[in-house]
């Protein structure tokens, strides 16, 4: 008994401490190879506004899309810079969604 | 309003056009509940003429086809008119024609002459709305030829009949043929096409949408003036 005794403790410490240095290191004990690192999925980062030219005078209004003070506006612009004009028409008031 | 929060439809018209909008109907409010309400978005030059319209709410992929459609239409007319007006405004009526024939199943000849307007908007003898502006015309669609002689066609034909909400026309032997709102306006589209928007809009917004046309963009209706809610609403519009 006296020998079986220490040779017990001696075994359960370093099983103890094979256990510690394992988790330390990341290492699953059960099949010895390198545990999978657990990651937390990083917060999304908030949606950037539209980047805006330089001179624009408009708003997005909760949309992607930049909008001109007025179809004139958009007009005069789309001629200056050779594109198209995109007009919206809508019930009620774009500014606020509640209304539209 | 959800197809233009989408990124990828924002990067597009941004790039390609330069957007505005107007508020030309009201949008009722009765006990504090919504009632009506439409949007039309139209694709023009920057003269103000407009090239294609998309009638009512639409989704992002949709209105993104539509869009590009706009886009590599126009490049294609430029490349065939050569800065021939008559030229240009012909390839995209025609353009119109043979989408209402490809995606809708409906024959139309488009009409690539436009007659002298019968009345002159700066007469005295026409009549204006009490604004000043004159009415916008009635425009009147092509006549519809029928429906094409193509199996697929025919089940396009068959299905917009069985769905409801499909506005019914007849042919000119009196066949019934059904179009939803897009359909009508490639329809309206083949033959007033690059016409100003604000000779269209009305046929749009009336004709095919069905809403009135109004100046006032909210309107709050309420059976219990007494109440509080009531009395606010002849204030100003409830919020809630």
């Amino acid at each position: 008994m006296k020998i079986i005794l220490p040779l017990l403790a001696g075994g359960l410490l370093l099983s103890l401490t094979a256990a510690a240095q394992a988790q330390l290191e990341g290492i699953d004990p059960r099949t010895g190879k390198p545990a999978e690192p657990v990651v937390k999925p990083l917060p999304q980062p908030a949606p950037k506004p539209v980047a805006r030219d330089e001179g624009s005078t408009c708003g997005d209004y909760g949309t992607a899309v930049l909008f001109e003070e007025s179809p004139k506006d958009a007009a005069a612009r789309a001629k200056k810079e050779e594109k198209l004009v995109f007009v919206l028409h809508v019930s009620g008031n774009f500014e606020d969604p509640r209304f539209t | 309003m959800n197809a233009l929060a989408n990124p990828e439809v924002g990067k597009y018209l941004n790039e390609y056009f330069c957007s505005a909008f107007q508020k030309v109907a009201t949008f009722r409010i009765v006990n504090g509940q919504k009632q009506g309400g439409n949007v039309a978005a139209y694709f023009c030059a920057p003269d103000g003429r407009v090239l294609h319209c998309v009638a009512g709410p639409v989704d992002a992929a949709t209105m993104l086809r539509e869009a590009k459609w706009v886009v590599e239409t126009t490049k294609k007319a430029m490349a065939e008119a050569k800065g021939d007006g008559a030229k240009f405004k012909a390839f995209f009526r025609k353009a119109h024609a043979d989408r209402l024939r490809n995606e809708h199943g409906i024959v139309v000849e488009a009409i690539t002459f436009d007659p002298p307007a019968e009345q002159d908007p700066n007469s005295a003898l026409t009549y204006n709305d009490p604004t000043g502006r004159p009415l916008a015309p009635k425009l009147p669609p092509p006549p519809i030829d029928g429906p094409d002689v193509t199996l697929r066609a025919r089940e396009l034909q068959s299905a917009a009949l069985a769905a409801p909400g499909n506005k019914v026309l007849l042919d000119r032997r009196g066949g019934r043929v059904a179009l939803n709102n897009q359909g009508q306006v490639h329809h309206l589209m083949a033959a007033h096409c690059m016409r100003p928007i604000e000779t269209l809009y009305g046929a749009i917004f009336e004709g095919i949408l069905g809403e009135k046309i109004s100046t006032k963009p909210v309107q709050v209706v309420t059976p219990f003036p007494w109440r509080p809610e009531g009395r606010a609403a002849r204030n100003g519009p409830v919020r809630n």
